[in-house]
């Protein structure tokens, strides 16, 4: 034991009295089972599958009717139950599935596979005999929304796509700086601070043309999951949220082929079983086609462009035995931009998963993953007389994660384990040919080792009170190969002066980090639809995206903490009323608030230099933030009209000293209002109609008030320096959407459905920014022996929409 | 970049848009803005001649607000420059903001300067006042009871060798097919010499932000390694060409910068190291719009007003050696 101690301590590169955080960890485990008493137990554990295609179902709860206890399906659909000898009834429910009843005469461990069969027709309007899905107010963990991938089907999207992403945008405490902008910030923190999981590796880049699509192809996407609150001990390393988004295993009954057209891009997977079921998988595909189409078109100066985006997505998994399972999962996709200078950015997944079940107990998982994200800039193989400009640059992200959960009793489920992540930044490597002679500019590359051990245990203390505690440790060692730089601090707000760069040799430590990250969850039941749930978290980040514009570039930086720039952190606390409506639970809300500080979030020196600066960390400032706010969430999830409303009154701040006058000013994509309804209806059984309104208060930016001349130019200037000083025109959007279904013929297996989708329906110009120019035609110009100059009276400011009319789509969808 | 955004905008249909609107948002105090140089030709061989030029010239107003038209011209001050290489001033150019002491401050006022004289309009002059190579100038601003007082070094610039005409009949990076010039010169020996490159059209000035065409030695970044080099392609045979439409940037598409018999001149400006930051910072805030917009912040300002509590002005005060050609183009 000792002798194991030791090499972990040696692993994790601390001393021996820093062993703290595994004691406590082995402290969790021992006295969460303290609880097991000597009374005879047997287990129930298994998969829940979908009937049809075999499917692992995600959160399905599997209910004791005799013992008024429960347990929901895990990520991989595996659950464990243990109980005392006895006669029970096992009720399986899942949303949108019929319900599954079982007596189990229990005596021995017993194991059970369970196909789930959906609901025949969705037109029901009331399901009879139906367990009530109580997950909104039976679960300890909160601020967690989980959207199933045929919901996301139902929003009117953007050009007829239907897309993760944006759907997420949607749900309370949710916001976004605004349309077409990367990614999206959750309860007051930066788009870098959202961990996005496909598959459990994580995606840099969640976006396709810009912010408009997201990476995940819909085809292949089983289940998605936002947690915004109260993050589980097994997830870190980034501060506000985990996007948990899991894709489909493929269909293990039979071969099917699923598919769309639609304006933009074209989609098509296709699935089936392998070895006769015993393991299946799917690969998806996706290409953009305006290019193509729209070749003719390009004339003049835009010949040769080129504008596309194409992704594959595939999966497979196999089962080796009852006990073990295996999944390879891959992601590749790349945007590619521009005539002549051009820029293309991509990414290539993969993660490989092993499940093995133990004993009926204990389930582990274990997840390695190799993540490359890269980008390109300049005149990519189109050199011009032997001139040209290529820059490239990469983050690659490796890692192991190996992750028990032990279903000690019906009372204690503990998870732990840990998580090795290493990092290789390529900040940036440009080559200049000038005439066939070629210079180069390389940054260092930094790299990184993050180490986090973890456990946790989710605790039944009572027919009322669960609580789920934890904690995580997390390392972070910045290494060499690579430079440390040492600055001296000028006036706060100014950029950094270097004084010294120190070389390291490959693997030799620069600096590192430690940090206890304690996590906390609870919920009191108040009667069976009812309850309050309260939680609290810290969460440690160690990566940074460098950016100080409004919407994140593609070509943004990632850096690690350094010995500059030290890891970021919050503490987050939030509490909740959770409580459900009607005969079913057909209407599930929730009122959320939450407090969040943030420490050693970036900002920039005015005139910072962020790309292809070896000095760049000389321009970086350290701040503060702020978070506060009120969440409200009204779910309907049953019958012929269903959807969601959602509000989110909220405030987020930053503040760092240098900006704004040392004083808290609002962050850039700090909404106060935000208002989502998502509504659908299915009118007959082949038409359904929906409809989405959006209202949003419009994001502050910094306009100066002062104006002068400089050589001609406008200079806009402000004496006071304040940062997001004005708030733009609110954001209101409707969108609407039907979908008509071919008609239903026994034993054909080719299906379709139309999708008509308008976008933006009252053709609202909702500004993203406000912005200042010239308009004085002439001032371009200075004339012959600047005598003739003409001074530019005539200034403008230039309300900026991203989208500035209705776009109305159509997709055509088949499968068989 | 923002071009290459629209060029993205109309591949996919959806279309960004710009709308002019009104704001509310009042200025506040009002401050003196500079606009100052002294310049030295070096090399020229100009076809259209130099007519007007005067080495010395200062540009005097008052900021107001944003919205508010013109700018009040400043038609009182008192403006003298000063040769001041003599005081040997250590390293001026290690900051952006050249900051002296009132020591120095004060030896200064001793010495014998040249008055500026104003023409109308807010600007002074002086042609008895003459820029040279590798000599530090300073210039004193008295105005409302505040004396505001400038350093700049006026660094050295390489001979401008020729330029060259092509005629291209594909596109180049979204300039459209048809003549193209291109700069032939090398950056001098030894690390540290910054130049702007201005093009201009029969006498022209191409003066838009998206014009301010920049080096730090040959490359276009201070951390690129281009010492002694020609200056390199997106400076020299890319930027050297103006887009041509000036009311819409998006459609640079159709015309091409020069025809046949335009008289086309480069000139390069040699500037100090605080300078080229601050056409830097012009460059980028006035061109800092769109999808990506960074928050917009004051340009640096070495204009420095002696007593340091009182009012702060704007602007900048730069000296350049100047090397220049023309060309027929055919």
């Amino acid at each position: 034991m000792l002798f194991y101690l030791r090499f972990i301590a040696k692993f994790f590169g601390i001393k021996f009295f820093q062993f703290l955080p595994i004691v406590i960890v082995i402290v969790i485990v021992l006295v969460a089972s303290q609880n097991i008493v000597a009374q005879q137990k047997y287990s129930i554990s298994g998969v829940v599958q979908d009937s049809i295609n075999g499917e692992e179902l995600i959160g399905a709860s599997i209910t004791i009717k005799e013992a008024n206890t429960g347990v929901a399906t895990n990520e991989y659909g595996f659950f464990s139950i243990t109980l005392p000898q006895g006669t029970y009834t096992l009720i399986i429910s899942y949303l949108g599935y019929k319900e599954y009843f079982q007596k189990i005469d229990l005596n021995a461990n017993y194991k059970l596979n369970i196909d789930l069969a959906s609901e025949s027709t969705q037109l029901k309007e009331v399901v009879v005999n139906s367990e009530k899905v109580d997950k909104n107010v039976r679960e300890v963990q909160m601020s967690v929304a989980q959207i199933d991938i045929k919901q996301i089907r139902k929003i009117p999207a953007l050009l007829g796509e239907v897309d993760v992403v944006r759907s997420v945008q949607l749900l309370p405490g949710v916001s976004t700086v605004g349309e077409g902008a990367t990614g999206f910030n959750v309860r007051g923190g930066n788009i870098d601070q959202n961990l996005i999981l496909i598959d459990e590796a994580p995606v840099y880049n969640s976006a396709h043309l810009f912010g408009f699509f997201s990476v995940f192809n819909p085809d292949a996407v089983k289940d998605v999951k936002l947690i915004k609150g109260g993050i589980p001990a097994n997830y870190g390393g980034r501060l506000s949220s985990i996007l948990d988004v899991r894709l489909k295993d493929g269909n293990s009954k039979k071969f099917s082929v699923k598919g769309g057209l639609g304006l933009i891009f074209s989609r098509l997977a296709l699935e089936g079983p392998i070895n006769k079921g015993k393991g299946s998988y799917v690969i998806a595909g996706r290409r953009s086609y305006v290019d193509v189409v729209g070749r003719p078109f390009l004339t003049g100066a835009f010949e040769g462009l080129k504008a596309y985006f194409y992704d594959v997505t595939a999966k497979v998994n196999y089962s080796l035995g009852s006990k073990d399972k295996i999944y390879l999962s891959g992601y590749l996709g790349r945007d590619v931009f521009g005539s002549g200078f051009q820029f293309n950015w991509g990414s290539a997944n993969t993660s490989f998963r092993w499940n093995h079940i133990f004993n009926n107990k204990l389930f582990m998982n274990v997840t390695s993953f190799y993540s490359n994200y890269d980008y390109r800039l300049g005149t990519i193989n189109t050199t011009t007389g032997g001139d040209g400009f290529e820059w490239k640059s990469n983050i690659i992200n490796t890692s192991i994660k190996p992750d028990f959960t032990w279903y000690i009793n019906p009372k204690n489920t503990v998870t732990f384990g840990f998580q090795s992540l290493y990092y290789n930044f390529k900040p940036g490597t440009a080559k200049v040919t000038v005439q066939n002679q070629s210079s180069n500019i390389v940054l260092p590359d930094k790299y990184g080792l993050e180490n986090a051990l973890y456990a946790a245990n989710e605790q039944t203390i009572n027919d009322k009170i669960s609580i789920q505690y934890g904690l995580r440790f997390s390392t972070f060692s910045f290494l060499g190969p690579s430079k440390s730089y040492q600055f001296r601090d000028n006036e706060v707000g100014d950029r950094k002066t270097l004084l010294n760069v120190t070389n390291y040799r490959s693997g030799e430590n620069i600096k590192t980090y430690h940090n206890f990250e304690p996590r906390f969850s609870a919920k009191y039941q108040l009667n069976e639809t009812s309850a309050i749930k309260t939680s609290y978290n810290r969460t440690v980040q160690y990566i940074h995206l460098v950016s100080n514009t409004a919407a994140s570039v593609p070509l943004d930086v990632w850096t690690p903490s350094t010995n500059n720039i030290k890891p970021q952190y919050a503490d987050q606390a939030a509490l909740g009323y959770f409580r459900n409506f009607g005969q079913n639970n057909d209407y599930e809300t929730s009122i959320e608030g939450y407090y969040k500080k943030m420490g050693n979030q970036l900002e920039y020196v005015d005139e910072a230099d962020l790309l292809l600066n070896e000095f760049l960390e000389g321009d970086l400032l350290s701040g503060k933030g702020r978070a506060y706010g009120l969440e409200l969430y009204l779910k309907k999830n049953t019958g012929r009209f269903t959807g969601w409303i959602s509000y989110t009154l909220s405030k987020t701040e930053r503040q760092t000293n240098g900006v704004n006058r040392d004083e808290w000013y609002n962050s850039r994509f700090d909404r106060p209002h935000n208002l989502n309804i998502v509504a659908s209806y299915d009118l007959t059984e082949r038409l359904s109609v929906s409809a989405n309104v959006v209202f949003a208060s419009g994001t502050p930016i910094t306009l100066q008030s002062n104006k002068y001349i400089y050589e001609g130019m406008p200079v806009a200037h402000d004496p006071s320096m304040r940062r997001n000083n004005y708030r733009i025109p609110n954001t209101y959007r409707l969108d609407l959407s039907a979908t008509y279904k071919c008609k239903k013929i026994e034993g054909r297996k080719y299906t379709w459905d139309v999708v008509f989708a308008v976008y933006n329906a009252t053709n609202r110009r909702n500004p993203f920014s406000i912005f200042r120019k010239a308009t004085d035609p002439d001032f371009n110009f200075v004339g012959p022996d600047e005598k003739n100059i003409r001074i530019p009276n005539q200034t403008a400011n230039i309300r900026y929409s991203i989208i500035g009319s209705i776009i109305p789509a159509i997709t055509y969808n088949f499968s068989f | 970049m923002k071009n290459i955004i629209k060029l993205f905008f109309l591949t996919i249909i959806i279309s960004s848009c710009e709308d002019k609107i009104k704001l509310e948002l009042p200025p506040e105090a009002s401050q003196l803005a500079v606009e100052a140089r002294i310049l030295s030709y070096e090399y020229a061989d100009f076809i259209v001649p130099n007519t007007g030029y005067v080495p010395a010239t200062v540009k005097l107003s008052m900021t107001n607000g944003y919205d508010q038209g013109a700018n009040p011209q400043v038609t009182d001050a008192l403006v003298t420059m000063f040769d001041i290489t003599d005081l040997k001033i250590a390293d001026i150019n290690s900051s952006i903001n050249a900051t002296l002491n009132t020591a120095l401050f004060d030896t200064l006022k001793t010495l014998a300067g040249t008055k500026l004289n104003h023409k109308g309009d807010g600007i002074y002059e002086s042609n008895s006042i003459q820029g040279k190579v590798n000599r530090v100038y300073a210039l004193i601003i008295e105005h409302s009871g505040n004396t505001y007082y400038s350093l700049d070094t006026l660094k050295r610039v390489p001979k401008l060798d020729s330029i060259a005409v092509v005629n291209r009949d594909k596109p180049l990076f979204g300039r459209a097919p048809g003549y193209f010039i291109e700069l032939l010169a090398k950056d001098l020996e030894g690390k540290g010499d910054y130049y702007r490159i201005k093009t201009y059209k029969n006498g022209w000035l191409f003066n838009r932000p998206n014009d301010i065409n920049l080096a730090f030695d040959g490359g276009f970044s201070p951390t690129s390694n281009n010492d002694a080099t020609k200056f390199v392609f997106p400076i020299a045979n890319l930027a050297v060409n103006p887009r041509t439409d000036i009311s819409d940037e998006s459609s640079n598409g159709d015309k091409s910068t020069f025809v046949a018999g335009d008289i086309a001149r480069i000139e390069i400006w040699s500037l100090s190291l605080p300078s080229i930051f601050f056409y830097n910072q012009l460059k980028n805030e006035l061109t800092n719009e769109g999808l990506f917009a960074r928050p917009p912040a004051n340009l640096p300002c070495n204009i420095i007003n002696a007593n340091a509590d009182g009012p702060k002005a704007v602007g900048w005060f730069s000296a350049s050696a100047i090397s220049g050609r023309d060309v027929v183009i055919k």
